[in-house]
């Protein structure tokens, strides 16, 4: 039996300098339900979202919050009025406790004071309702990504919110903690509190929620039951063209007796990773399966010198090679695309055209400069050659989308002419259409001659790019398995279980 | 990116090692000097001869915790204690306790300006208190270049320890409870350490960053009064690289540059402290201000070579 | 490709306002006194004169300084010991000239160590501190501010005791060239700063040296994984700086023939900072404008001079020049050059 309506939005609009963000979009959140907010990259979901906690105001529409009309002037107020958002993009206090995060801005007092036993007492509590068992005096930032994540889900949580917005919450997740949260998310529904979940995962929408709206483009496509929409026809309907490609797809042939491009032997970086072995062939795709924490990133990074190798051998092209820092990678002609695109990718301030060049210019040393012309006419190319979205390559990088800048790594990488590319997540956090260029782009290289290393949390994705796939386990290579031979259950069973 | 997770510190660089090195430097410090001096450092009368510099001092890094607990700075205490100084001795030949809410205000004003222009305009901290540090030192030269400028020989009678040593107690321990026990600490340190994050959560940090700056100045001002008390006369030196002091004593005393939760009340009082013996003893040792200067760059350098907090590059807001 | 003139944009830029401010300073010369621009030939010394050739001719040391200042501040960092550099030098460079004082007594026409030693080892010692400067960074991981403090405050003890704490003078000819000569009618202090911030563009502009140091001052993790050596980008922005301290160092020992181990330098670093941001460059790093620097510099000297030339109180200076500077500032911060640009749009937007 559906609950009332707690809220309601009529007519949202919303201008941007040159651009309508929301275009007199309507919609409803209940009692009880998990509602899925869904949409590409720019299709207006955040915007409705920071319309409704008042960071950004609406030209016109109205917000109903139980029937009556409000309008916050930010956070504060929204979360005031029962309104509670964990924001994708805002982080929590990295150096405060864990407890000081949940209560920043709010602190229980005792005797004018603030009541620190109270405090940690609460934060325990909360934590160990999500399963964490924790020490929640320590800094934030000693703890992983999915943990600062719960944090920041038990701090929007425990306001006693009536509505709780969860904007991207399990990007950084494992599988384990995605079925923590949901089974917090249920329980809270099950409380009475209307859930609104963003996510670019398929398989969570249908997971979790209740109903779903979609948008695009700033306009409302329409509110559905969950069951009255399977997955093609949701996509359909986010990119508005029909999403064939992403399934046709085809993994790239590599012969049997194609040569080994990167050969690694007993590598390991005294502290994390002790003794992994690998090899990847000319023109081959190898994925890379395993949780968060598995060892994927840390293989990687050891490869690109990222992180530096203390033990084993690295080849390439079947001549032994030395690499300490980056810059020797690249010498050697390995490109590497981080996973944390914001931190360690992209240069936001820097334009486009300086963002593409950068690999290149770094391995002729900065005495022999490109022209500004051959700079142009690189990013130029990459530009066009990758469906980048920007009026020219001028436009500061930290002003793309998403998913235009993770094209723009990627073509950092590809004009650098790599024989071995490295990417780790390269479609995290990026809209469908994007991921599926992404994954042509990674397949046409292939074809052209470049090994490629994938790394990714979704398996369908690696099943379907991968010739072969190296699974990871608690820092260790646990099994190798043939990508085209392979299913998603072999693979989640041996994560989950070790090789047999 | 999971790279701090997990990673086994070693003792050196866990934090609770890094909170109690400033405390065993004050100890190594105390005890190299009284070793060099053969004692000398801790006889009573230099004992209070040292005391007596550690006041004003510790009234001011104790303004200044606030501002650097933000990831902030702030370069106009000199000049602050300058003006501030002026107008109490003005003040004192009318009445003593309006020159002490004198100098206060006059404080807390030029702390107000600093905050409005720091906040309003956006404008980094470091820039506006350049600006305001010679905008006001040239006020002070002003008045003080000709001829010093005298206080009331009242306000130089209330000179005595205990008067001292109460006021900057009574600052101490105020500013503690303030910093520890109520919303404004917490405010202020959970600006520091993600400004953005903390505005999400509610805190007023547009609020908190005027306050932090009104108080140093504020408290910087109720240091000009115990400086005058002291001096009795300000010339065109007074609180001459003051800041300087401050910031140093505020960094070997284990206060991080980027501000946030790692900073620990006690950094001003073992900080001004630290300062202070080191100051007298090199003194005392009888070297010239050149060797004192040097020396004292070079303790400087291996404490923050061991205290320091490794981040990247990181900007002073 | 052609770029669109846009009203908005360019009162976006904080180098539009600088040029603006630095114009209405002189503007408001010119209208008190119309003599200000006058500028005189002297056949006697072969020299130009006037207030504008003065105005360059101070602001030599800043803006010289400031050229490495603004790559310092592009990366993100500050370095607060340029002033006391510069006493370094002079002191050095003083030193090599006077050597045992007890021998040469009299300051004359002469120098006891060759000219060349008086010149370089001074730059040497310079860039080398900058070398410490930067390794304290690079390597040390230690923040610049509190990196560069450390010479800041020991920095004029090591020019004392290089002196005995004595001051020197000196009569050398050769050594009065850098700071009082003249070449092709300009003061030698001008021309040495010409090629200095031509070698400095040249250097960060026509090699890839300038985008990888804003590179670095954007996103160091990122830069470092596309292959940009860091640590090394930011030990050669130190040296340089040192080396330009060096520079400015002599030239303002040359000034007074002197070495002046507490006053040489005082200050500097705070107005090669000003300058370095009143020209547009940011100090959370990233993009720099060494033009921008240039005309900073030029601003907070024509203000000194402004100040002088009119007579007012000596003492008044620093105050006067705070003002003036805070509201070339405050016109640039980002909430006024919004407010502007928003309002060149709309015109913009009701011609179209």
């Amino acid at each position: 039996m559906p609950g009332k309506n707690i809220l309601e939005m009529r007519g949202i609009t919303i201008q941007f300098p040159g651009v309508k963000a929301l275009d007199g979009v309507d919609f409803t959140l209940r009692e009880g339900e998990i509602h899925s907010l869904l949409g590409e990259n720019g299709a207006g979901k955040s915007t409705l979202i920071k319309c409704i906690t008042g960071v950004n105001k609406k030209d016109s529409g109205t917000i109903l919050l139980d029937g009556h009309e409000i309008n916050p002037s930010g956070p504060n107020e929204a979360m005031s009025l029962g309104i509670s958002t964990v924001f994708q993009e805002v982080n929590l206090c990295p150096n405060l406790s864990v407890a000081e995060n949940i209560f920043v801005g709010r602190q229980p007092m005792k005797h004018g004071g603030i009541d620190w036993n109270e405090i940690n007492k609460r934060a325990e509590e909360l934590m160990n309702r999500f399963h964490l068992d924790i020490d929640v005096t320590r800094p934030l930032s000693y703890y992983s990504t999915a943990i600062q994540q719960m944090t920041s889900i038990a701090r929007a949580v425990d306001v006693q919110a009536k509505v709780l917005i969860l904007d991207e919450p399990t990007s950084s997740l494992d599988e384990n903690e995605v079925q923590l949260l949901f089974s917090v998310m249920r329980e809270l529904k099950a409380s009475g509190m209307g859930i609104i979940f963003i996510t670019h995962f398929l398989d969570q929408i249908y997971a979790v929620s209740d109903r779903m709206t979609i948008l695009r483009n700033g306009h409302l496509i329409g509110t559905y039951n969950i069951d009255e929409l399977g997955k093609v026809e949701l996509v359909t309907k986010m990119v508005g063209k029909d999403m064939d490609v992403i399934f046709s797809l085809k993994r790239a042939e590599v012969s049997p007796d194609a040569p080994v491009m990167l050969k690694a032997e007993h590598i390991g970086d005294g502290s994390k990773i002790d003794d992994i072995s690998l090899t990847v062939k000319r023109g081959e795709l190898v994925g890379f399966a395993g949780l968060l924490g598995s060892g994927r990133t840390e293989t990687a990074e050891m490869l690109f010198g990222a992180v530096k190798t203390v033990k084993g051998d690295i080849y390439l092209d079947g001549e032994k090679i030395e690499i300490k820092q980056p810059f020797d990678a690249i010498k050697s002609q390995l490109a590497f695309c981080p996973e944390d695109r914001k931190r360690d990718g992209i240069i936001g301030d820097l334009s486009i055209r300086e963002n593409i060049m950068l690999a290149v210019q770094s391995r002729k040393g900065f005495m022999k400069p490109m022209t500004r012309q051959e700079q142009t006419e690189l990013a130029d190319k990459y530009i066009a050659l990758l469906g980048i979205a920007t009026p020219d390559c001028e436009k500061k990088a930290g002003e793309l989308s998403g998913g235009n800048q993770q094209k723009v790594i990627l073509a950092r990488w590809i004009a650098a002419s790599p024989k071995v590319l490295i990417l780790d997540e390269p479609t995290r956090g990026i809209d469908i259409g994007a991921k599926a260029e992404i994954q042509r782009l990674m397949l046409e290289m292939c074809r052209d001659g470049v090994s490629v290393i994938f790394i990714s949390s979704e398996l369908d994705e690696i099943i379907r790019c991968s010739n072969r796939v190296i699974i990871m386990r608690d820092r260790e290579k646990v099994a190798e398995v043939d990508g085209a031979s392979c299913t998603q259950q072999d693979i989640l069973r041996i994560i989950a279980e070790g090789a047999a | 990116m999971a790279k701090n997770d997990e990673m086994r510190p070693s003792i050196l660089d866990s934090d609770t090692f890094k909170g109690l090195l400033p405390f065993i430097g004050l100890v190594v410090i105390l005890g190299v000097m009284y070793w060099l001096t053969d004692g000398r450092i801790m006889q009573p009368k230099r004992l209070r001869l040292l005391l007596s510099q550690v006041y004003y001092p510790m009234i001011v890094a104790t303004g200044v915790f606030f501002v650097m607990t933000l990831g902030s700075i702030d370069f106009t205490e000199g000049s602050t204690l300058g003006v501030a100084s002026i107008v109490i001795s003005q003040l004192s030949f009318y009445s003593i306790p309006l020159a002490v809410v004198g100098g206060i205000l006059t404080g807390a004003a030029i702390g107000a300006v600093n905050g409005f222009f720091h906040v309003r305009f956006r404008l980094q901290s470091f820039i506006v208190t350049i600006c305001t540090m010679y905008l006001f030192r040239g006020v002070c030269a002003y008045f003080t270049t000709e001829t010093a400028v005298p206080a009331s020989a009242a306000i130089k009678a209330l000179d005595s320890d205990n008067l001292k040593i109460g006021i900057t107690l009574a600052v101490l321990i105020v500013a503690f409870f303030l910093f520890k026990f109520t919303r404004i600490g917490n405010d202020v340190k959970a600006t520091g350490s993600g400004e953005t994050a903390a505005r999400f959560s509610g805190v007023r940090t547009d609020r908190v960053k005027f306050f932090a700056f009104v108080a140093a100045g504020a408290l910087t001002g109720l240091a000009a009064f115990v400086n005058v008390i002291k001096v009795g006369s300000i010339t065109s030196t007074a609180g001459n690289q003051l800041e300087t002091q401050i910031l140093i004593s505020l960094v070997l005393g284990g206060l991080p540059i980027t501000g946030g939760s790692k900073v620990r009340f006690s950094n001003i009082v073992v900080g001004t402290l630290m300062y202070t013996v080191l100051n007298n003893g090199l003194v005392m040792l009888g070297y010239d201000s050149a060797t004192q200067q040097l020396i004292k760059g070079v303790v400087f350098l291996i404490f923050v070579a061991l205290t320091i907090d490794r981040k990247a590059l990181k900007v002073i807001k | 490709m052609t770029k669109k003139f846009s009203l908005s944009g360019v009162m976006q830029s904080k180098v539009t306002w600088a040029v603006i401010a630095e114009a209405l300073i002189l503007l408001v010369c010119f209208i008190i006194r119309p003599d200000f621009f006058s500028i005189s030939y002297q056949p006697s010394t072969g020299m130009l004169y006037g207030s504008l050739i003065d105005i360059v001719n101070r602001s030599a040391e800043i803006t010289i300084i400031s050229m490495g200042m603004t790559l310092v501040i592009a990366l993100g960092g500050t370095d607060l010991s340029v002033g006391a550099l510069v006493a370094v030098a002079g002191a050095i460079a003083l030193k090599f000239l006077r050597w045992d004082v007890l021998t040469y007594t009299t300051p004359g026409d002469y120098t006891v160590y060759p000219y060349v030693l008086v010149i370089a080892v001074p730059l040497i010692a310079c860039a080398l501190m900058g070398l410490f400067n930067g390794f304290l960074v690079a390597k040390g991981g230690i923040q610049p501010i509190i990196a560069t403090l450390i010479l800041m405050v020991c920095g004029r003890g090591v020019a004392q005791i290089l002196t005995d704490g004595k001051q020197f003078t000196t009569g050398y000819s050769p050594f009065r060239v850098i700071g009082q000569g003249s070449f092709l009618c300009l003061p030698m202090p001008i021309i040495i700063t010409i090629i200095v911030v031509a070698a400095v563009a040249l250097f960060t502009r026509k090699t890839a040296f300038g985008a990888f140091v804003e590179s670095v001052g954007v996103n160091p993790s990122a830069s470092r994984l596309s292959g940009i050596k860091a640590g090394n980008v930011i030990l050669i922005v130190f040296m340089i700086t040192g080396l330009l301290s060096g520079i400015a160092g002599l030239i303002y020992s040359s000034r007074i023939m002197s070495n002046d181990s507490n006053n040489a330098g005082l200050n500097f670093e705070m107005d090669a900072i000003l300058a370095v941001v009143i020209g547009g460059t940011n100090m959370a790093g990233g993009r720099f404008s060494l033009a921008g620097t240039v005309i900073g510099s030029l601003i907070i000297r024509t203000i000194v001079t402004f100040v002088y030339y009119f007579g007012i109180v000596a003492e008044a200076t620093m105050a006067f020049k705070a003002l003036i500077i805070a509201v070339v500032i405050v016109l640039q911060s980002e909430p006024v050059r919004k407010y502007f640009a928003k309002r060149a749009a709309m015109k913009e937007g009701a011609r179209a």
